[in-house]
C-alpha cells in the first residue's frame, strides 16, 4: 500500500470513529432549559465534530499529495520479526494472568526468561547468562517493588 | 561474587515461598500474622493520614504487622469493592466513610455498606457554613436573607457533583429553604481555594479542611453542622441553635469483610478503642485537624443508619438529584 | 514585614549542623534519580511509597529526604526520556522530543549533561523565587479562577499544534484523540459516567501514566522488535558530559526564560510541570534562534523543558506552603507527608513554623546541588546502561513497565491499559501519528473541559466572561499569537514592506 492510500484509509477510519462518538454523545443526558454547553454530551460532540473535520482534511491532504510518496513503512521487516512481535504480545497478555495466579515474581521471571531467550540469536544462545540475567532482574524487581516499596501484589500461589 | 548473589537470591525466594506456606490459624491467638488494612483512597489523603498511625498503634498492641494497602480509584469505589470481596478470615480490614453510603446515588458501580461488617468509628468531621472573611455576610441570617431575596445567585463550591460537600450543600439548601448555585470542583482543596480567591460566595466543606484559614483570618465560619459547638470554636453557633435542624458531616471508621468472626471484630474494635485513648495518637489527630470520636461497632451502626436515612430523605422526600442519568 | 525578616532564611540553619540532614538529602536525591529514571516508576509514586518511611522521623530530616526525592525524581524522569524515549513524568514529554534523537545519534551523555545543567539552573532559580516571592506569587495564583485555567490549558493545547513534527493535521488529530481519551470517566460537572463500560476503575478516567508508558515505552519496544532493530545497539560517545562553556552560553537565554515560565506556571495549582515544560518548549519553537532545528535533537530542545520542569518544582511548592493547596500530584503527596508530621501547610505555616519553612528552603537548595553532582557523575553510567545488549534491555524495560503500571494504584486494570496503549501506540507510529500530542491532550483535556464548564456556571452562561477578565483575555491573545503568530507576522511584514515600497 502507498503512504497516500494509507492516509486516506486512516482518514476514513477516524471519520467513522468521530461519527460513532457523535452518536454516542447524543445518548447522554441533557438538562432542560440550562446552558447547552453545560450538558454532559456537549464536549464529546464538540470533539467529534473537530475530529471529523480534521479527518476530512487528512484525506484531502493525502489526495492532493499526488502519487508521489513511496510505499508505506512495512509493519514487519521479516517473517521472523512478525513472529517475534506476535510472541511478545502473547507474553504481555499472559503476564497479568500469571501474576494473578502465581504471583508477580514468578510472572516476571517467566516473562524475562522467555523474551530474552527468543530475542537471542539462535546460534548464540547462552542459557547460563540468560538465566543469570533473568533471575538477577527478577530479584532486582522483587527488592525494589516488594521489599522497598512494599507494593501489595496479588497473593498468588507462589511469589 | 555472581554465584553468591544467585545463591542469595534463590535462598531469599525459597524462604518467602515458605513464609507464604505457613498460614495456619489458631483460634485462640488472633491476630497471629499480618493483617492487611485496605484504604480505598491514596497515600497522603485524609483517610490515609489518620489510618496509618492507628495501624501502627495496633501493630504495637498485637505484635503483628498491620500493613496498610492503598487501593485508590473511583472516589473510593474500587477499594471499597475490594474490601467486600476480600476473605473474611479476620486478616483483612478496611476503612470506610460516608462516600461508601452515598455511592449508590451517584455511581453506576458502587459498594454497599451492608456488604461489610462494621468495626468502629474513629473520627467525626462536621460540615460547616463558611464564607470569605471579606464577605458581607456576618451571620448565617445575613446569608439566608440574601439567598431568599436572590434565589440561585449564591455560588457554593463543593468537592464534586455527588461528593460529600455537594450532599451537605443540598441538605443545607433544602432545610434552610434557599436555592444556591452549586459549583463543582475536583476536591476539597480546590473548592476551598475558590472560596479563598473570592470566586464563589460560600461553601459547606467540613471543618478540618478549613480550620487553618479560619485561624489565619482568611475565612469566616458562620455555623457548624455538629450536634454541639466545637471546643476549638466556642463562638461559632451550630445550625441547630440557629433553627435549622441539620446535623451533618462525614466520619471515618474501620470495617471488615462480611461474615468475619464477631469475636475477631470485637478484638480489633477493643484495640482501636484502646488506641484512640492513647494521648500521643489523640494529639496527633487533633493537631492534624481531625476530631477523634471513637464509637464501637454498635454505635457506629447508628451513625451509618443516620447517614442512610438522611440521604434517603434527601433523595426520596426532597427529590434532590445529585447527578444526571 | 514579618515574612521578609532574615529570620525566615536563617532560623533553619542550625538544623543543618546535624550531618543527617545532608545524608538524608543526598539519599533522597540519589533514590529519586534512580526511581525517576527507571521506566515504570514515576515521581509521584516514588514520593508516595516513601512517605510512610518518614513517619517517625523528625520533620526536618524527613523533609530533607522527601524534597531530595522530589527534585531527584523529576530530574530522573528526563533521563529515561532521553535514553529510551519513555518520559518518567508527563513533564518530561517535551524533553524526549529532542533528547531521544540525540541519544539515537550517540549523544546521550551530552544530552544528559545539558539536561543536568539546565535543571540545576532552573532549580536554583525556583528556590530563590520561592524564598523571596512566595507570598506575592501565591496571592496572584489565588486570582486565577476557571476562566484563567481555560486560558492556560488553551495555551498548552495550542503548543501541541506547533510542536508536532511532520504533518500538522496528523498532530492535531493525535491531540484530539488524546482529548477524547480524556472524556472517559465521571463527567466533572454533572457526574454522569461517560464510556466506563461498567468498570469502576474507569470512574476517575484513564490514568495517564500507564498510557504514557504504553504509548512511548511499550510501543517503542514493539517497533524495535517488529523491525528486527533489536540486533543493533547504538554506540554512545561518552565525551562532553559536562557541557563546554560555548554550549552553556548558547542555551543560557533559553534556560533563564524557561525557568521563569516554569516557576510561574508551576505555582498555579493543578497546572504544574507538564504545562510548564510544554509552554517552555513552545516558546523556544516560536522565539528560539534555532527554532527550525527543534525536534531533530538539539540542545535547546532539552534545555527549555528541563529548566522549566525543575523550576516548576519550586513553583509547585509555593501554593502548597503558603496556601495549603498542592500545585500538582507530587506536591499533593508531599502535603500528606507534612500532615503526617503534624504540620498543617497553609497560611499559618510561615508564621508558626519559621525554622521549618527555612529548613525547607535550605533542603531544596541542597537537593539542587546534589542533583547537579549526581547527574554529572552518573551521566556516563546511564549512557552506558543503554549500551547493554537489546535482548536484555527490551525485556527489562517491558517488565518494569508492567510492574510499575500495576503499582500506580495497585490494580491489574492498569496493566491492561498499558498493553492496549502499547498496541495502539505501535499502530499510530506505523501510520505516522505522533505520540506526544495524545498524552498531552489526555492530561490537558479534563482540565480544559471542567474549567470551561465551571467558568460558564460561575458566569451563569455568559460567554463574554472569557474576554472580560483581563488575565483570561491576555491568555487568549497569547493563544492566537502562538497559533497564528508566524502568519500574522508575515502578512504584517508584507503590508509594511509593501507600503514602504509604494
Amino acid at each position: 500500500m502507498t503512504k497516500k492510500n494509507l492516509d486516506i484509509l486512516v482518514g476514513f477510519i477516524f471519520f467513522a470513529f468521530a461519527g460513532l462518538l457523535f452518536i454516542a454523545a447524543g445518548f447522554m443526558p441533557t438538562r432542560e432549559g440550562g446552558i447547552p454547553a453545560l450538558n454532559t454530551g456537549f464536549y464529546p460532540r464538540l470533539l467529534a465534530i473537530i475530529l471529523a473535520v480534521l479527518s476530512v482534511l487528512m484525506v484531502l491532504e493525502a489526495v492532493r499529495k499526488q502519487a508521489d510518496s513511496g510505499q508505506v513503512e512495512v509493519w514487519w521487516t521479516t517473517k521472523a520479526a512478525m513472529f517475534m512481535f506476535a510472541f511478545t504480545i502473547v507474553l504481555l497478555v499472559l503476564y497479568p494472568f500469571v501474576m494473578k495466579t502465581f504471583g508477580f515474581a514468578t510472572a516476571s521471571l517467566l516473562f524475562i526468561t522467555s523474551l530474552t531467550w527468543m530475542l537471542s540469536d539462535k546460534n548464540n544462545r547462552k542459557p547460563v547468562s540468560i538465566i543469570i540475567v533473568s533471575v538477577g532482574l527478577t530479584a532486582l524487581l522483587y527488592i525494589i517493588f516488594k521489599m522497598i516499596l512494599a507494593i501489595p501484589f496479588p497473593h498468588g500461589m507462589l511469589i | 561474587m555472581k554465584r553468591i548473589l544467585v545463591f542469595m537470591v534463590i535462598l531469599m525466594l525459597s524462604l518467602s515461598v515458605f513464609a507464604n506456606g505457613v498460614q495456619e490459624d489458631t483460634a485462640e491467638a488472633y491476630p497471629s500474622r499480618t493483617v492487611r488494612v485496605i484504604i480505598p483512597w491514596s497515600v497522603g489523603g485524609m483517610t490515609d493520614v489518620l489510618t496509618r498511625p492507628i495501624a501502627s498503634n495496633l501493630e504495637k498492641q498485637f505484635g503483628v504487622p498491620f500493613v496498610v494497602e492503598n487501593k485508590p480509584g473511583g472516589g473510593g469505589v474500587v477499594g471499597s469493592l475490594e474490601i467486600e470481596k476480600s476473605t473474611n478470615d479476620g486478616y483483612v480490614i478496611g476503612t470506610t466513610s460516608m462516600s461508601t453510603v452515598s455511592a449508590k446515588y451517584v455511581s453506576p458501580v458502587y459498594p454497599d455498606i451492608h456488604n461489610v461488617d462494621l468495626i468502629s468509628q474513629v473520627i467525626t468531621i462536621p460540615a460547616t457554613v463558611t464564607v470569605n472573611a471579606d464577605s458581607p455576610f456576618m451571620t448565617l441570617q445575613d446569608l439566608i436573607d440574601y439567598a431568599k431575596a436572590n434565589p440561585g445567585k449564591l455560588k457554593n463550591s463543593n468537592s464534586g457533583t455527588g461528593a460529600s460537600a455537594h450532599i451537605y450543600a443540598s441538605y443545607f439548601e433544602a432545610m434552610a429553604g434557599i436555592k444556591v448555585n452549586h459549583i463543582p470542583y475536583p476536591g476539597y482543596a480546590e473548592a476551598v481555594t475558590a472560596l479563598l480567591g473570592g470566586h464563589v460566595d460560600m461553601t459547606n466543606i467540613p471543618l478540618p479542611d478549613l480550620s487553618a484559614y479560619v485561624d489565619s483570618g482568611k475565612l469566616r465560619l458562620l455555623a457548624i453542622a455538629s450536634a454541639e459547638r466545637h471546643p476549638a470554636y466556642p463562638d461559632v453557633p451550630t445550625l441547630k441553635e440557629l433553627g435549622i435542624d441539620v446535623v451533618m458531616g462525614n466520619y471515618s471508621g474501620f470495617v471488615a469483610p462480611k461474615g468475619t468472626d464477631p469475636e475477631k471484630i470485637k478484638i480489633i474494635d477493643d484495640a482501636i478503642g484502646k488506641a484512640m485513648q492513647d494521648p500521643t495518637l489523640r494529639k496527633f489527630l487533633i493537631d492534624a485537624g481531625y476530631q477523634p470520636l471513637y464509637l464501637d461497632h454498635t454505635q457506629f451502626a447508628n451513625v451509618i443508619t443516620d447517614a442512610e436515612n438522611q440521604l434517603e430523605y434527601l433523595v426520596n422526600e426532597l427529590g434532590v438529584e445529585f447527578v444526571d442519568d | 514585614m514579618e515574612l521578609f525578616s532574615m529570620n525566615l532564611y536563617l532560623s533553619g540553619l542550625s538544623h543543618f549542623a546535624n550531618p543527617f540532614m545532608f545524608l538524608s538529602s543526598f539519599l533522597g536525591v540519589l533514590i529519586g534519580i534512580i526511581f525517576g529514571a527507571l521506566p515504570g516508576l514515576t515521581a509521584t509514586m516514588t514520593i508516595a511509597v516513601f512517605i510512610p518511611f518518614t513517619f517517625g522521623m523528625s520533620p526536618y530530616i524527613s523533609f530533607a529526604f522527601l524534597l531530595g526525592l522530589y527534585s531527584g525524581a523529576v530530574y530522573g524522569g528526563s533521563i529515561s526520556a532521553i535514553l529510551i524515549n519513555i518520559p518518567g513524568t508527563p513533564s518530561a514529554i517535551a524533553t524526549s522530543l529532542d533528547g531521544y534523537p540525540m541519544s539515537k545519534a550517540g549523544r546521550a551523555g551530552e544530552a544528559i549533561g545539558i539536561s543536568t545543567i539546565s535543571s540545576t539552573i532552573g532549580g536554583f532559580l525556583s528556590v530563590f523565587v520561592l524564598m523571596f516571592a512566595a507570598p506575592a506569587i501565591a496571592s496572584v495564583a489565588l486570582k486565577f479562577s476557571a476562566e484563567e485555567y481555560v486560558g492556560i490549558t488553551l495555551i498548552g493545547l495550542s503548543v501541541i499544534a506547533i510542536i508536532s513534527p511532520g504533518s500538522t493535521i496528523k498532530g492535531l488529530i493525535a491531540g484530539v484523540i488524546g482529548l477524547i481519551i480524556g472524556i472517559v470517566g465521571l463527567d466533572p460537572i454533572t457526574g454522569f459516567p461517560r464510556f466506563i463500560f461498567g468498570h469502576a476503575e474507569l470512574l476517575e478516567g484513564i490514568d495517564s501514566i500507564p498510557v504514557m508508558i504504553g504509548m512511548y515505552g511499550l510501543s517503542e519496544m514493539l517497533v524495535q522488535i517488529s523491525s528486527a532493530e533489536y540486533k543493533v545497539t547504538v554506540e554512545q560517545k561518552l565525551t562532553k558530559i559536562v557541557p563546554p562553556w560555548k554550549d552553556i552560553k548558547r542555551i543560557f537565554g533559553t534556560v533563564i526564560r524557561s525557568s521563569f515560565i516554569g516557576v510561574l506556571i508551576g505555582a498555579l495549582p493543578a497546572a504544574g510541570g507538564s504545562i510548564a515544560s510544554l509552554v517552555a518548549y513552545g516558546q523556544e519553537k516560536r522565539l528560539g534562534k534555532n527554532r527550525d532545528l527543534l525536534g531533530t535533537g538539539i540542545i535547546e530542545g532539552i534545555a527549555a523543558p528541563e529548566a522549566a520542569n525543575n523550576a516548576s518544582t519550586g513553583g509547585a511548592l509555593i501554593p502548597m506552603l503558603t496556601l495549603g493547596i498542592p500545585g500538582d500530584a507530587m506536591t499533593a503527596v508531599l502535603m500528606g507527608g507534612l500532615i503526617i508530621q503534624g504540620l498543617r501547610p497553609g497560611p499559618l505555616l510561615f508564621q508558626q513554623q519559621m525554622p521549618f519553612v527555612s529548613s525547607i528552603f535550605i533542603s531544596l537548595l541542597l537537593s539542587v546541588v546534589f542533583m547537579c553532582i549526581l547527574g554529572l557523575l552518573g551521566a556516563r553510567l546511564y549512557a552506558k546502561l543503554i549500551s547493554f545488549p537489546k535482548k536484555f534491555l527490551i525485556p527489562a524495560i517491558l517488565v518494569f513497565g508492567l510492574v510499575g503500571s500495576y503499582a500506580i494504584s495497585n490494580s491489574l486494570f492498569d496493566i491492561w491499559v498499558l498493553i492496549v496503549s502499547g498496541i495502539i501506540g505501535f499502530v499510530f507510529r506505523k501510520i505516522g501519528l505522533p505520540i506526544a500530542p495524545i498524552i498531552l491532550g489526555m492530561i490537558l483535556g479534563p482540565l480544559f473541559e471542567s474549567n470551561f464548564r465551571r467558568a460558564l456556571m460561575l458566569s451563569e452562561g455568559n460567554w463574554a466572561t472569557f474576554v472580560q477578565r483581563p488575565i483570561s483575555l491576555a491568555f487568549i491573545i497569547i493563544v492566537i499569537l502562538v497559533l497564528a503568530g508566524p502568519t500574522l507576522l508575515k502578512s504584517f511584514k508584507k503590508t509594511f514592506i509593501h507600503s514602504k515600497g509604494v
